[in-house]
């Protein structure tokens, strides 16, 4: 009995250590509208099919150093793992917008924001972590 | 008994509250989705920040192409948990954004998009939308 519950426990710690990625499958991603943000950070992208074809970002943090208006991605797949990195190098001149993120359930990401500047603020490197949900279906 | 039940009622008359209070807005930086009524469409997008009482939208997309980046008049919060903020558009077009905590971070609410006018953008008529926003981070 001791060493039934033993391997049930063991069972429960590798699926948990594992993330949302299911056993020899993808980890489940919901299509949908998402929308998230951070500290004055706005966030929000579709995903279609494990792809995210469309995603959009506006932060206050940005705009005080002279990146008006919101940046526009490239898309990407998402991974077995639930990952995905979406970016921009072309929407601002010396300035690339990095979005990761990875699904920790279906339908919610966490996910980092890496902006890199080589004019601004001054230049350097700078991250911001954001949050976003699923709020729908896609049109 | 009958004390009691008279504060369940008077409870269920008071808009925002509930058996562990009213709802007491916090400040922050919220984001969401929506969809017009009737058409399932989550194609608008929310973004406002909620600091020392009031409500300053940042980003507010709908479902019309090329229609994107009205900007609204900065809301002071109403009755302590419900906001209303509007613009005019171009062609006598009138915006007008409600919003209502339904608990601490999260809020349900309405745009209502009045366009009497043959616009670039979009038929005439009246759209409305209803959309829910959660807290992401500080404001």
């Amino acid at each position: 009995m001791r060493a039934r519950s033993l391997t049930a426990l063991v069972a429960v710690a590798a699926l948990a250590l594992a993330g949302p990625a299911s056993a020899g499958g993808s980890a489940p991603v919901k299509d949908g509208r998402y929308a998230g943000g951070g500290k004055r950070l706005f966030v929000f992208f579709d995903v279609s099919n494990r792809t995210i074809p469309f995603a959009r970002i506006d932060s206050e943090k940005l705009s005080t150093c002279a990146v008006d208006g919101p940046a526009v991605f490239d898309s990407d797949t998402v991974d077995a793992h639930g990952r995905f990195v979406l970016k921009d190098s072309s929407t601002f001149p010396n300035e690339t917008i990095k979005v990761s993120g990875r699904f920790v359930t279906s339908t919610r990401v966490r996910g980092k924001i890496k902006w890199t500047t080589a004019s601004n603020c001054p230049a350097g490197t700078y991250g911001f972590d954001y949050r976003a949900d699923r709020y729908g279906p896609l049109e | 008994m009958g004390t009691a039940a008279a504060v369940i009622a008077a409870l269920a008359l008071t808009p925002g509250a509930d058996a562990r209070g009213p709802t007491v807005p916090k400040p922050g930086t919220y984001a969401g989705a929506g969809a017009m009524v009737g058409a399932n469409t989550y194609g608008m997008q929310v973004g406002f920040i909620f600091k020392a009482g009031a409500v300053d939208v940042r980003i507010l997309g709908f479902g019309f192409p090329g229609c994107n980046g009205f900007t609204l008049v900065p809301a002071t919060a109403i009755g302590a948990n419900k906001f209303e903020t509007s613009s005019m558009g171009g062609n006598d077009e009138s915006n007008l954004l409600k919003g209502r905590w339904v608990g601490a971070g999260k809020v349900k609410g309405k745009l209502v998009l009045a366009r009497p006018q043959v616009a670039s953008c979009g038929d005439p008529g009246t759209y409305v939308y209803k959309y829910a926003a959660r807290r992401y981070g500080r404001p």
